[in-house]
This record gives C-alpha cells, structure tokens and sequence, in this order.
C-alpha cells in the first residue's frame, strides 16, 4: 500500500516537474520564433475546426436551393453556393481533408522516403546505387505532373491523393536522410555496436536513426504545406478529391466559377482558407528549421 | 571536363530511359483495360459487350502485344516523332504538340525573365538586411508567394478584371509575329501569376545563399581592408552568390512545367500544360504518355545543362 502511494507520488512529482518546463519551453519558442509560434496557432486553430466540425457546423452537403448563393449573413457566416450549400460548413469540413492528406502523406512519403534512404546509406554499395538512381527519375518528372499521373492511372479519390502526393515526397526526405546517415554510419559509437555483436537492423534503429531524426523532421514539416497545397491543386484539376466532398481545391473548380461575378464569397473563403493552412504550416517548417539546425540559423 | 560531360551524359540517358519505364508502368499497365474505356467512350451504363470489336480495339491500339513489345515500340514511336493519335478524336498527337509547344514556351520565357528580374534583387536585399524590418516584411511576402496556390492568386485576377475593367483572358492565341502587342497582353497575367510563385522560391535560396557567402573569411578581411560595403557587395560577395543562380533558373524550368499545368487551364492559353490536363481528364492516355515524357525530358536536360555550367564554373565540382 504504501509502495502504491509512494508511486503514485512519484508520478505526480514527475509531472509538476515536467509542466513548468513545457511551458517555459514554449514560451521560449513564442519569443524567440514568434513567425513559428503564429505558424503554431494558425495549425491549432485549423485544428480545433476540423476536429469541432460536426458541433460548430451543419451538414456539408446538405443541398438548400431556396437559399443558393446568399451572402454571407448571421444565418451563414461565409455565405452559400449555387446549390445552397453552407460555405461555412464546407470550409470546416474541408479543413479535416486538408489535414489528413497533409499528415497521411508526409507520414507515407517522408516515412519511406527516409528509411529507404538509411538503408542506401547504411549498406552503401550496389544498393545505393539502386535507390538512387530510382529517386532520381522520381525527381524527373515534375512533381505535379508525377501526381497528376498516378491520379489519372488510379482514379480520383481520397486515398488516392494520399498515395500520390505521399510518393511524390519520396526523394526529399530520402536524400536528406541518407547524407546524415552516411556521415553517422562511420562515427565510433556504430562501429562500437557492430563490435559487440549488433545486428544491421539493431545499429540502424538505435544507434543511426535517432542522429538522422532533426534533418528528416525539418523536411516533414516542409513538406506539410506542401502537400496541402498538392491536394487543393489535384482537386482544382478535377483530378484529386472528388465532389461533392468540400475539398478546398475543389471548392474553386467546376460550376462554382460561373457565379463569381454575382457571389464573390465563392472565390474569397476556400483560397483565404487554403493560404492561411499552407502559410501556417510554411511558418512553422522555417522556424523549426531554425531550431533544429543551428547551422541553418537565421538563414 | 571531357569525363565530367561524358560521365553526366550517361547519367541523364540512363534516367531519361528509366523515366520512360516509370510512365510506362503507371500509365500503360496501372490503370486497367483502356480499350473498354475506349469502347465504352466513358460511358458506364453500356450493358452488352461485343467481344470481338474489343478485341479490334485491342489490336488496333497496339494492346493485343506482350507487354515489353508494347514498352520498346512505344520508346521507339517516341524516337521517331510518331507519337500517335488520339484515342478519342483521332487527331495526330505530334501535330497538335507542334501547335502548343511555342505557347508554353513562351510563358515559361517570359516567367523566368520577370522572376529573375525579380528574386535576385529582392533576395540579396533580404541578406543585406538581414533581421531588420525590410528582411522580415520581405521574408513575409516571399514565404506568401509559396503559400498562396498559384490557382487562386490567379482566379483572384480573373475576378477582379471581370469585376472592375470587364476584362476576361482572349480565347484564341495570337502568335507574337503577327499582332506582337495583343500577344504580350495576352501573356502578361499568366507570367505575373507564375513569376510571382517561382520568384519566391528564387528570392528566398539567393538570401540564403548570400548570407553563406557573406560569412566567408575573404569578405571579412575585404571589409577589414577597408573596402567600401558597396564593393565587397558587388565585387566579392555577388561573384560566388550567383553561382546557385544557375541552379535556381534551373529549379524554374521544373517549377514553370508544373505551373504551367495549372496556369494555362485557368487563363484558357492553349499550351501543353492545358493540353495534359485535358487528355488526364478524358483518360486519352497517349496524349498523357507523351506530354508527361516530354515534360520529364525537359526537366533532365535542364538539370544537365545546369550540372554542366557548374562544372564550367566551379572546377571543385568535376571531381565529385
């Protein structure tokens, strides 16, 4: 019993210890980054709207041709479009396809693209080679170009974008990742490893992975804006998600353009929302740039 | 040099023929069986299926073959300009690329003429000033011209020329030989749009290159020798900060191929990009295969060519 409180204890001490020193750290980073830390609040707020979205906002299809094309009024805040639609509501919602094409690709693009570039590096030689030349003719092909390929091959979809925008990443992060990893690869500590016995999974796991984990994280982060901007460029094509989801690319495309001379709005929200998501992001990939590679500070 | 120039040549062959079987292998064997997209001309509702003019199709596409006959005569058509036609309305595909190839190529002209014009200044600016208002309100605007998609600034110009002057984009193309100002007119948004995106990338690599540069020794000691700024600027410090300018208007090219995908379908110019776009969209796939290889090779010759003017002048370089 008294072990279970002394524990317990522990815990509690462990945390007050911790929470001060989060806070201080950010308020570290608000002063010394305040571009980042607006990035920071801009990618919280979009966010907290997406995750909200069925609580502040209606349902984003729901069709009202009574009310098609009203200006943006008390009963909907950013208007509605030519079939009635609540911009608003698709604006939020759009916000959640933003975000999951934007994480679920880096996850996929940056991910492989950084552990193919470990493996390049840490074997070195004719594998090397092989995944080299192989990120060289992805990098060939112009990256909306490469996408837009593989979106008329797959077909139009949710997924679809993820899997096309994530490959398209593959090569930055897989560069990235293999000149740090061929640097730690001949540091002391992994030849002390491999003289003990580890095995090439285990050396590259623990003791490569975690020094190559600051330059990946820059280019992930990178890489957010990026792709959310891919997804809204794909969908604006025709080629991305499909309507009648509230993609915000989408949103800018098809019929909705022949009433913009008469509902401005139309034209106004889904590209203020898509500028404030990429800038947001691009302002916080540039200050944790700066953060995590000195060398790179200030530039 | 000589081996240097050999060794990058055969690099660039070799990407260029494993670029061909990447297009090949996504757009010839991932997307299914084209000749029922071709029979069934998009249309799903088609019930009964004649096997036998299936079939025809098949053979009359070239389908019918093993696939790697299909892939080296494909390569080969490519090689000799016979790129084939149209699988929906039967035009020759090389004869309408001829038709679009000089409108593209003058948008991505004019483009990196005014993001060149533009960025190079601007960013060295942003070095000389670096951390003081001028850096920071430049940086803003720069990090905007990447955030802000190049579809929406330019659906932005379209509203408001429509909505203030009742200006919208010609829809035939005028060719600059016979009325050269209506041409330039024509051109000038599309430019600015995509000027305005390429030029902020540029800006943002010439600051950091600058700033590179103007933490070198020889600066210091330029200025220690007491040599006005304004020479240690333009004699020492711009000499070795220009030389990642060959690779930024290298970067536009790959940028300007993109850009004109999107660029050119909104301000209706008939180049390839507007081109590619709609062959994607009716799913005409010899159009796809040879715009996207085109596009590609475009993007490995300038890579070569800037690979190249480095080797000429960075001497460091050939021995990699």
């Amino acid at each position: 019993m008294a072990a279970q409180q002394e524990a317990e204890q522990a815990v509690v001490y462990r945390q007050s210890a911790l929470m001060p020193r989060m806070l201080k750290g950010t308020r570290n980073f608000v002063v010394r980054k305040p571009l980042g830390a607006v990035g920071a609040a801009i990618i919280i707020l979009m966010t907290a709207l997406a995750v909200l979205a069925p609580v502040i906002a209606g349902d984003p299809l729901k069709l009202n041709i009574i009310d098609a094309l009203e200006s943006p009024s008390g009963k909907y805040l950013l208007g509605t479009d030519d079939l009635g639609r609540d911009l608003w509501s698709r604006i939020v919602n759009g916000a959640q396809i933003s975000l999951i094409v934007g994480f679920a690709a880096v996850a996929i693009g940056s991910g492989s693209g950084g552990v193919l570039g470990l493996i390049s590096a840490f074997y070195g030689g004719k594998v090397d080679i092989i995944v080299q030349r192989a990120m060289d003719t992805l990098m060939s092909i112009p990256t909306l170009i490469l996408a837009l390929a593989i979106m008329a091959s797959l077909g139009t979809g949710l997924m679809n974008v993820v899997l096309a925008i994530g490959i398209v990443q593959i090569p930055r992060a897989n560069r990235i990742v293999r000149s740090q990893a061929f640097a730690v690869k001949q540091s002391e500590f992994a030849l002390a490893a491999r003289s003990i016995g580890a095995s090439d999974a285990r050396i590259m796991a623990l003791h490569i992975f975690p020094q190559c984990i600051a330059p990946w994280l820059i280019i992930a982060t990178a890489g957010l804006g990026t792709a959310i901007i891919s997804e809204a460029s794909l969908s604006f094509l025709g080629l991305g998600v499909p309507p009648p989801e509230p993609s915000w690319g989408g949103m800018l495309s098809g019929r909705a353009r022949e009433f913009y001379a008469v509902a401005p709005w139309l034209a106004i929200w889904p590209g203020v929302a898509i500028s404030m998501a990429v800038y947001g992001f691009n302002l916080f990939g540039d200050a944790v740039r700066d953060v995590l590679d000195p060398r790179l500070r200030g530039t | 040099m000589q081996a240097y120039i050999l060794r990058r040549l055969l690099l660039a062959v070799l990407t260029v023929v494993m670029v061909s079987l990447l297009i090949f292998i996504i757009l010839r064997v991932a997307p299914g069986d084209v000749a029922m997209m071709v029979y069934t001309q998009g249309d799903d509702d088609i019930v009964a299926i004649d096997e036998e003019a299936l079939q025809r199709i098949r053979e009359n596409l070239g389908l019918a073959d093993p696939l790697h006959l299909q892939y080296l005569k494909w390569v080969g058509n490519m090689l000799t300009l016979d790129w084939g036609t149209s699988y929906f309305h039967g035009g020759s595909v090389w004869e309408d690329f001829k038709e679009k190839l000089p409108v593209t190529l003058q948008l991505a002209i004019m483009t990196i003429t005014i993001s060149v014009i533009v960025a190079i200044p601007i960013g060295i600016m942003m070095a000389l000033k670096q951390d003081t208002w001028i850096d920071y309100v430049l940086r803003i605007i720069s990090l905007g011209g990447i955030s802000v998609p190049s579809f929406w600034f330019a659906t932005l110009i379209l509203v408001a020329g429509l909505y203030w002057f009742s200006w919208s984009p010609r829809l035939e193309y005028i060719p600059p030989w016979e009325a050269p100002w209506d041409n330039i007119r024509m051109f000038v948004w599309p430019a600015i749009t995509l000027g305005w995106v390429t030029s902020a990338t540029k800006a943002r690599m010439m600051r950091s290159s600058m700033l590179e540069v103007l933490r070198q020794d020889y600066i210091r000691t330029a200025h220690a020798k007491g040599l006005r700024n304004f020479v240690v600027v333009y004699r020492h410090a711009m000499k070795n900060a220009m030389l990642p300018v060959v690779t930024i208007i290298g970067i536009s090219f790959a940028l300007i191929a993109g850009g004109s995908v999107i660029i050119e379908s909104i301000f209706s110019l008939p180049g390839l990009g507007r081109f590619l776009v709609e062959a994607m969209n009716s799913r005409d796939y010899n159009i796809v295969q040879a715009l996207v290889a085109f596009f590609s090779v475009w993007i490995i010759i300038a890579n070569l060519l800037v690979d190249l003017t480095y080797g000429f002048l960075d001497p460091r370089v050939r021995y990699d």
